[in-house]
């Protein structure tokens, strides 16, 4: 009946899929089998990961450490969601944003900060000093580890609460009136019925940290892990080995899907069918239990979000090269102005291309998922969300790989930066406008055809309309990601095409940490408006998770 | 000439046939209702007939214009929705003109059709609301409304009550006979629920697994079931082997109506063709306007009885010995296999 318009779209997501995942990915495994001159077919580079040491701790690294990550994160996460969830804590819609807004910070700028706090010339390491207190520094795993928990505790926070949220009271009363209270209550009832939505946060933490580039790169100093292994494989001049990069990016691959599976499989053990009859009570604590939950909620996120402040306040700081110096002034942001004009305004510019990309393809692409289902929409929407396991510099290295034997002249241009935006960025935007269709009755498209408009028409005069909030919020979030994005346009900037994280970051690795911090506090002033628009817009939490 | 006319439509779903071979003739001006259990084909029957879905055989026509192949928005149709599916995002008025602005008619024109059609259905003053400020039932009114001021061939309603609470559906109904009388606009009608189906329709036909059971008049539908299917979902009826009620006589299920059934607690006398059975009361249930018995009656199984509500005094406590009568004239047999009425 109306198929024309949508059948199209259909195939436009397919040739995008084809095109910008299938192809870079198989690229990828491709260049696994070809030793380093890139002749020959071996499987070398699979028996050199494998059998050299150097190599299998770095595959360790990489799991251990975003264990640990995940882990911290869940430590945070999980008592913040059962605190805001169960107890009548003031300022909960403060809490959350501050949560997202260290969420979506560029993701090495935690680390940053936490050089500038407890780095080799740290204040805090100072003061501790001075009090005879030998802190340890942020380098290393712990460091690394740390800074995972701290950016990605609020994907498990979100998630857990809003399971939380789900919860039939009667069955916390049930447990009550068979004698579990406390802590056997929590571990033998609330977590269990949680379960689902909590690994699923962790899954994403993990995720996150398993793909995350920028803190071990400034944190690692001898402790290496697959991504930045990678990247050194495939960018070093000296010892350059693509073949060698790419089965790091494989492996890579395999171990975030690995992830995937796992916990799939932990939520489909515990399948609960949620019956929300009764809404979780949200109870008034009295007393010092009152100040303590409140005290421990900011704690959480004071701590989070402790190191962005501290960026704020060092980039008004006098520098002289790269020491900081007594007394404050704006010559750092006068020098990102003069010395990397080009990083900002390719930020903007390439971060709005990929937005109104983002925008218009993911709605049409949304729709068609969730309504003009088919046998080619059912293969199309789990294929999009592969994106998800592709980590961003697995995903660079195979643009490079692939666009350099394709006859597009798109390598070392801009285009290719919002490409890899778009992407990375595209299947979460057809998910949350497939998400908002949902609610959106389908009778009143009917209805409207019923009276006289034509399929089109109906979907631009009544369909789109109640699209457009949750689809503004989901382009202002898929603006934030994009202009803090690194580890995939690390791998294909060129001089004219360096963004803003790719300047802080050579800014840090070349230790000039005021134009570092001028630079961050803009990423994180325009991530905090971001979120505050959005925040009116559709809640926060409503659109970070999936 | 018939204003709707059905010939043999089919329609699939994977393997269930929704729609197993429809053939239904519909006349203008009739207010004519689709009446059956959930899954018997009636709201798809409505949705082929407006285009929502497509048939995968036979062909449908509205005033002797084939339909099969018009789309949606050219058949002039108009519907009304179970969910009211209002555009949350306009207006009461806004909601109503949006098909006249479909057609291109001038704005005056549009304004003063909406003005007139919301008085219609005793919302004027409404327009500058948004549906979310309207209770279910004013809802339902902007949805009748919105189907009505485009001056369709046909209005389409389907289950448009079933959201609303039981006084207002009454109250609704009859407004929506009120209004389908005066405008004399053929009207289809899905619902599940007989008793408004009954009470609304001109006639009904009762569906079930994708075909038509009966047409007929509420009267007929009720009092002359062609089935054993169309007798148990329209009311209520008691079933009971003939070997029991009537040995010797024709073979089959012997049914009746609650209503119909005589309760006494003395054998009867001079039965003529009545028929006959002996019984205990296993309770008996006062719902205000009539008292219900359930009577075992041993191997007959059991039979329901009601009675206008009888005196206090009068009322058979559960475990009584009793009498029923079945009067001849309200009996009808069914057969056993086919359920079909003999």
């Amino acid at each position: 009946m109306h198929r024309s318009p949508w059948t199209l779209v259909t195939a436009l997501g397919f040739a995008l899929v084809a095109l910008l995942l299938v192809a870079p990915t198989l690229g990828v495994f491709q260049s696994s089998f070809y030793d380093a001159s890139g002749e020959r077919l071996s499987l070398g580079n699979y028996a050199e990961l494998f059998g050299n040491g150097y190599y299998r701790e770095a595959l360790l690294n990489s799991v251990l450490v975003s264990l640990a990550g995940t882990l911290g994160a869940c430590l945070l996460g999980v008592p913040l969601a059962l605190l805001t969830t169960r107890f009548a804590i003031p300022g909960k819609r403060l809490l959350k944003t501050l949560a997202v807004l260290s969420l979506l910070s560029p993701p090495f700028i935690g680390a940053y900060a936490w050089i500038l706090i407890l780095g080799n010339n740290g204040f805090l390491r100072h003061w501790l000093s001075a009090l005879g207190i030998d802190a340890p520094t942020i380098y290393g795993p712990l460091g690394i580890a740390l800074v995972f928990a701290l950016q990605f505790y609020p994907l498990v926070f979100l998630l857990t609460a809003s399971g939380l949220s789900t919860v039939d009271r009667s069955l916390d009363e049930a447990a009550e009136s068979l004698g579990a209270t406390g802590a056997s209550k929590l571990f033998r009832v609330t977590l269990p019925l949680v379960l689902p939505s909590l690994s699923a946060g962790a899954l994403m933490a993990f995720m996150l940290a398993l793909a995350n580039f920028g803190t071990p790169m400034i944190l690692g100093e001898t402790f290496r892990v697959l991504p930045t292994l990678a990247y050194n494989k495939f960018t070093s001049e000296v010892d350059e080995n693509p073949g060698l990069a790419a089965t790091l990016c494989i492996v890579l691959i395999l171990v975030s899907t690995g992830a995937i599976l796992l916990q799939r499989w932990l939520a489909s053990r515990r399948k609960v069918v949620a019956r929300l009859t009764h809404r979780a009570r949200v109870e008034r604590l009295e007393g010092w239990r009152h100040w303590l939950a409140t005290a421990a909620c900011y704690g959480i996120v004071g701590w989070s979000t402790f190191p962005l402040g501290v960026i704020a306040t060092y980039s008004f700081r006098k520098t002289s090269g790269p020491v900081f110096q007594p007394g404050f002034d704006l010559g750092n942001y006068r020098t990102v102005f003069h010395v990397v004009p080009t990083a900002v305004s390719n930020s903007v510019a390439f971060s709005f291309a990929a937005v109104s990309l983002i925008v218009v393809i993911g709605t049409l692409l949304g729709y068609v998922v969730s309504r003009q289902r088919s046998a080619a929409t059912r293969v199309l929407d789990p294929l999009l969300m592969t994106a998800y396991t592709i980590p961003g510099i697995v995903l660079g290295i195979g643009f490079v790989m692939t666009f350099s034997r394709l006859p597009l002249p798109l390598l070392g241009g801009g285009l290719i930066m919002v490409l890899a935006y778009f992407i990375r960025r595209l299947p979460y935007t057809v998910r949350s406008s497939a998400a908002i269709l949902e609610q959106v009755d389908p009778a009143i498209e009917e209805a409207a055809t019923s009276l006289g408009a034509s399929p089109v028409r109906a979907f631009g005069l009544v369909t789109l309309p109640l699209m457009v909030p949750g689809v503004v919020a989901g382009a202002i979030l898929s603006w934030v990601t994009a202009i803090n994005e690194l580890s995939a346009s690390i791998v294909l900037y060129e001089g004219h095409t360096v963004t803003m994280p790719i300047s802080i970051y050579h800014c840090v690795v070349d230790g000039m940490y005021g134009a570092a911090a001028a630079l961050s506090t803009l990423l994180i002033v325009a991530t905090g408006v971001a979120l505050f628009v959005v925040n009116s817009l559709v809640g926060v939490e409503e659109a970070v998770t999936p | 000439m018939a204003a709707i006319e059905l010939e043999a439509v089919e329609k699939r779903f994977g393997e269930v046939r929704a729609l197993a071979g429809v053939s239904l003739s519909i006349a203008s001006g009739e207010f004519f209702t689709l009446l059956g259990p959930s899954g018997c084909g009636k709201t798809t029957l409505l949705r082929t007939l407006i285009g929502f879905e497509a048939v995968d055989a036979g062909s449908v026509s509205v005033g002797g214009r084939p339909m099969t192949q018009v789309p949606t928005s050219q058949r002039n149709m108009g519907m009304v929705f179970q969910s009211y599916a209002l555009f949350p995002h306009m207006t009461v008025a806004e909601n109503v003109a949006f098909g006249l602005k479909n057609r291109g008619v001038s704005a005056a024109d549009c304004a003063s059709r909406v003005a007139k059609i919301l008085e219609t259905v005793h919302l004027a003053g409404f327009g500058d609301r948004t549906p979310e400020q309207l209770s279910g039932g004013q809802q339902q009114r902007v949805g009748l409304a919105r189907a009505m001021v485009i001056e369709p061939l046909v209005l389409l309603m389907d289950e448009p009550l079933s959201n609303l609470d039981a006084k207002l559906r009454v109250q609704l109904r009859e407004e929506i006979r009120a209004l389908q009388r005066e405008t004399g606009i053929t009207t289809l009608y899905v619902t599940h629920d007989q008793e408004e189906a009954l009470a609304v329709s001109d006639r009904i036909a009762v569906m079930n697994q994708g075909q038509v059971q009966q047409v007929g008049t509420p009267w007929e539908i009720y009092h002359a079931p062609a089935n054993a299917f169309v007798a148990s979902f329209v009311g209520r009826i008691n079933f009971v082997d003939a070997e029991h009620l009537d040995p010797g006589g024709a073979p089959g299920q012997i049914a009746i109506r609650p209503e119909d059934v005589e309760v006494s607690t003395e054998a009867h006398e001079d039965l003529g063709e009545d028929l006959s059975l002996r019984g205990a009361t296993l309770s008996s249930t006062f719902t205000g306007p009539v008292v219900s018995y359930a009577v075992d009656c041993g191997p007959a199984g059991q039979v329901h009885a009601e009675r206008h509500s009888p005196a206090a005094e009068a009322l058979i406590p559960p475990g009584t010995e009793v009498f029923l009568r079945f009067p001849a004239a309200a009996l009808a047999r069914y057969d056993r296999a086919t359920g079909r009425r003999l």
